[in-house]
């Protein structure tokens, strides 16, 4: 069972879950870039894939895997079998994505990858982010990424709840504000 | 997304939607934060880079700079051996080389199987733990081989030092055996290790260009070829 878990007990399984919605990759990243090339050589030799179309679908995956275990919507049994299916259909996505433009398979959940487009917003993001306090950061990953309730960050970081929902309000407002500045000066620009 | 945060503007955008689209930039942030992250990690710790991989597909058109790559790629690799064992290196070597600093794992049971064998899931498990001496046992006693048992069982049998049973096992393969490119590849190895260097060079002829490991196989056709 445990070969089929990526050597991962049902302990570790929750271990996991707990760390990647604080964010935390450390252990994420010990087990599954191990896979990384073996999944390319799979997908190499069963799909006929380039090395970077491979690279890029295992890439994918990584990050799939991770939004999975996040939303809790991935059960202890065989991942091993689940992350080379979505591998593999995450190689089909991107080339049927290159060659037509069509959306993702349903299979799949919202298209993760940075359209160029995306980059001028993500930089403004990343501008506005820089101005938050560690706490707030903290506070607005576990919340918006790592799906947690604010109830469990106030659980968690031994405050009320009602604390945490006045301090998320501000972390937000902050940040808001600042995609205001930025946003006025590139109109002036 | 500059749409979604021009919207965070409106300030007539309720709570809920507020919440969605912080969810989803929030997501494309942070997705992007640990791509960068991994690839970093990838191309450190397990030399696995992206940049190289288009690089070496830009090259493959160009034979001059492909001349140059796999001329330096033998060096190093002669530099190296010089460097750890201070004699030159022997297909002997060069061959014991590749099949001691590559990690070869079995993936798993193929999908779509629904009463695995008990035998497999050992076999496999045995492989994996580098136990091939116990692998080979139970890849023995399969009822119905396939062709990734044979594929592996072969592998088993090479990695414990059977090169002669290995060679059997590689033989005993067909042609339209999906594995093999790697077959030829570790069949060739094998021949190696068993001072068959005649035969490892005909089966070193077969590996395609586009075939797995072409550029070790070439490699190895020289060495092969100076030391007749």
């Amino acid at each position: 069972m445990k070969h089929k878990n990526f050597g991962l007990n049902e302990a570790s399984f929750e271990k996991l879950v707990i760390d990647l919605k604080k964010n935390d990759t450390y252990f994420f990243e010990q087990v599954f870039l191990k896979q990384f090339e073996e999944t390319m050589n799979y997908l190499r030799r069963e799909y006929r894939s380039s090395s970077e179309e491979a690279y890029d679908a295992t890439m994918d995956t990584l990050i799939e895997f991770r939004t999975r275990f996040v939303d809790g919507k991935l059960q202890y049994g065989n991942l091993r079998f689940l992350f080379t299916k979505i591998a593999s259909q995450m190689l089909l996505r991107n080339r049927k994505k290159n060659t037509a433009g069509i959306d993702g398979e349903t299979f799949l959940s919202e298209d993760a990858d940075t359209e160029p487009e995306d980059l001028q917003g993500l930089s403004q993001l990343n501008i506005a982010w820089k101005s938050l306090g560690e706490a707030c950061k903290q506070l607005l990953t576990w919340h918006f990424y790592g799906k947690m309730k604010l109830s469990e960050i106030a659980e968690e970081t031994q405050k009320t709840p009602a604390t945490i929902r006045k301090q998320k309000e501000r972390c937000v407002k902050k940040l808001k504000d600042q995609f205001g500045i930025k946003t006025i000066q590139s109109h002036e620009g | 997304m500059k749409d979604k945060l021009n919207k965070l503007l409106d300030p007539s955008i309720s709570k809920k939607e507020e919440d969605l689209i912080f969810e989803e930039i929030m997501k494309k942030k942070h997705d992007q934060d640990l791509k960068t992250k991994w690839r970093e990690i990838l191309s450190t710790k397990y030399g696995i880079n992206k940049e190289s991989i288009i690089l070496k597909k830009k090259n493959s058109t160009s034979k001059i700079i492909k001349i140059f790559l796999a001329t330096a790629a033998c060096i190093s690799l002669i530099v190296a051996f010089q460097f750890f064992y201070n004699t030159p290196p022997t297909p002997y070597t060069i061959a014991q080389h590749y099949i001691n600093n590559q990690e070869i794992l079995h993936p798993g049971a193929s999908k779509g199987i629904t009463e695995e064998n008990q035998n497999r899931i050992l076999a496999i498990h045995a492989f994996n733990n580098k136990n091939y001496r116990q692998s080979i046992k139970y890849f023995q006693n399969l009822n119905e081989a396939n062709d990734e048992d044979v594929y592996y069982y072969g592998l088993a049998l090479l990695l414990n030092n059977q090169y002669p049973e290995a060679i059997q096992k590689f033989e005993s393969n067909n042609n339209d055996n999906r594995f093999r490119e790697e077959i030829n590849w570790y069949q060739s190895l094998a021949y190696i290790l068993d001072k068959q260097n005649a035969k490892a060079k005909i089966v070193l002829e077969q590996i395609n260009k586009t075939d797995w490991n072409y550029t070790q196989a070439q490699e190895l056709l020289q060495k092969l070829d100076s030391n007749f």
